[in-house]
């Protein structure tokens, strides 16, 4: 028995007739198949053609004074010409197929565990530079890799690694404890050496092979206390530990503008809003930056969670400016000798690590619509700086 | 080729061209070749025109699966069938 083909469709119609059985065989008789000829009544029939034979049938019916009514129109081609009719629902659903393809193969959530101190935006960052970020392929994903990277760009982290499942990534780390930062297994042995030149003042070593004296004048980069002891058969190892008092001398130049302006009165506040997808920032403003130097920003960035705790990539962006109203002058010299000495005190007890200015050398001068501070320091401060030594093993090291 | 030979190739040539064929398998399907036209159908009984006459086939609910101009395929439950010559 023949079948219908799938392909071109086929019709569903129903005839009304007189003679129907006569109507039936002038069909057949003029090369139409009829398939599942349905009874309905003496006078109507239900039959399902080839699509290709609708126009015969069409025709033939006419010729009968027949009534023909189409049910329906089945089979790939006539579905398909229905689907072209309708672009907006072709488009979205090839956009739908065009996602399904596309999305499972994609990161899009990405989560981090297991950290306590590191900031999950800094691993997020790092991550990111690796190539894990919002989109990025999944089978570009390598969790060695990726672990290599980020013991290497953050040293507090002592294990590393990714497991991705879906469109989720999830960045599991370990943090080194206090104990796993002090003695790392590649550095067994430290030495103290001198973090800059100075005369040492005092010199008190709880352990190592000490190899300054009180009164020793030191370079730079010198091993003050060795973390190698000669016993002469053998030679000990161990953490040189040491507190060494120098005396230092630094000399700093540092400079202030004579024309400055002073924060007044709030002027004006004006807040802009902005959405960032991804690496795109979308600005629903039309300038750009700062109207004048003279105004505070405030800048806030909230990004969008999942229940589950994933972070989406969009966040909206709140810039606040706040004009303030300026009072300009001239700085006099009594004021710019103090605030140049006291900016001068900070910064070098913050450089230093720890310690006191004995004696300061300083000259203010107004040098040019500047104030010019140049002076000679004289510093006791703790010069000792651990220096962790290569351990190299019995077989690496013959 | 002698009158014989001639003769038979005729004649198996008539019986594949013109007479009908018929072939029911079971009770429920009833194949029907070099058929002549539907006189009627109805559930309980279909008449076909054959070269000789008419056929009557008898059941219930039976249905009309193809028909083209050589092949008639019904299935249903056939109760009986019938020949009525000219």
């Amino acid at each position: 028995m023949g079948r219908l083909n799938i392909l071109p469709g086929y019709i569903t119609a129903e005839i009304t007739c007189a003679n129907v059985w006569g109507l039936l065989n002038s069909l057949t008789a003029n090369g139409i198949m009829l398939k599942n000829i349905q009874y309905r009544d003496d006078l109507t029939i239900r039959v399902t053609i080839q699509r290709e034979s609708y126009q015969k049938l069409l025709v033939l019916t006419e010729k009968h004074g027949a009534a023909l009514k189409v049910i329906g129109i089945f089979g790939v081609f006539p579905v398909v010409e229905r689907f072209l009719k309708r672009p907006i629902l072709m488009i979205f659903l090839l956009l739908i197929l065009l996602l399904t393809c596309y999305i499972p193969g994609r990161i899009f959530f990405i989560g981090v565990e297991g950290n306590t101190n590191v900031p999950e935006k800094y691993i997020l960052e790092v991550a990111a530079e690796c190539g894990i970020d919002f989109g990025a392929k999944r089978r570009f994903v390598r969790s060695e890799m990726m672990k290599n990277r980020l013991l290497e760009k953050i040293p507090q982290l002592q294990w590393a690694g990714i497991n991705t499942a879906g469109c989720t990534a999830v960045i599991s780390v370990r943090e080194k404890t206090s104990a796993d930062q002090k003695i790392s297994p590649n550095h067994k042995v430290s030495s103290i050496v001198a973090s800059r030149d100075g005369i040492i003042q005092s010199c008190t070593v709880q352990q190592g092979n000490t190899l300054c004296a009180v009164g020793q004048a030191v370079k730079a980069g010198q091993v003050l206390v060795s973390g190698y002891l000669d016993c002469g058969i053998i030679t000990k190892t161990t953490h040189a530990d040491a507190e060494i008092k120098a005396l230092t001398f630094r000399d700093l130049e540092v400079v202030a503008a004579c024309p400055v302006a002073t924060k007044g009165t709030k002027e004006k506040s004006k807040t802009k809003y902005a959405l960032r997808i991804g690496k795109k920032l979308i600005k629903f403003y039309k300038d750009s930056g700062n109207l004048d130097t003279t105004c505070d920003k405030i800048y806030a960035e909230e990004y969008v969670y999942l229940p589950g705790g994933f972070r989406l990539p969009i966040a909206t962006i709140k810039e606040t400016e706040i004009s303030y109203n300026c009072d300009g002058g001239e700085l006099p010299t009594s004021d710019a000798g103090a605030w140049l000495t006291d900016f001068a005190n900070t910064y070098l007890r913050k450089s230093m690590i720890s310690g006191e200015i004995i004696s300061a050398d300083i000259e203010v001068t107004p040098n040019a619509g500047v104030f010019c501070l140049r002076g000679r320091y004289t510093c006791m401060e703790m010069i000792g700086q651990i220096k962790h030594e290569e351990f190299l093993p019995k077989d690496e090291g013959k | 080729m002698d009158k014989f030979q001639q003769f038979h190739r005729q004649g198996k040539e008539k019986l594949l061209t013109m007479h009908p064929i018929v072939e029911l398998l079971g009770q429920s399907r009833l194949l029907i070749e070099n058929h002549q036209g539907v006189l009627s159908y109805a559930p309980n009984d279909i008449k076909i025109q054959v070269e000789y006459g008419c056929m009557i086939i008898t059941g219930r609910d039976l249905q009309l699966m193809e028909m083209s101009r050589v092949k008639l395929a019904i299935c249903g439950r056939i109760d009986g069938l019938q020949l009525l010559g000219r």
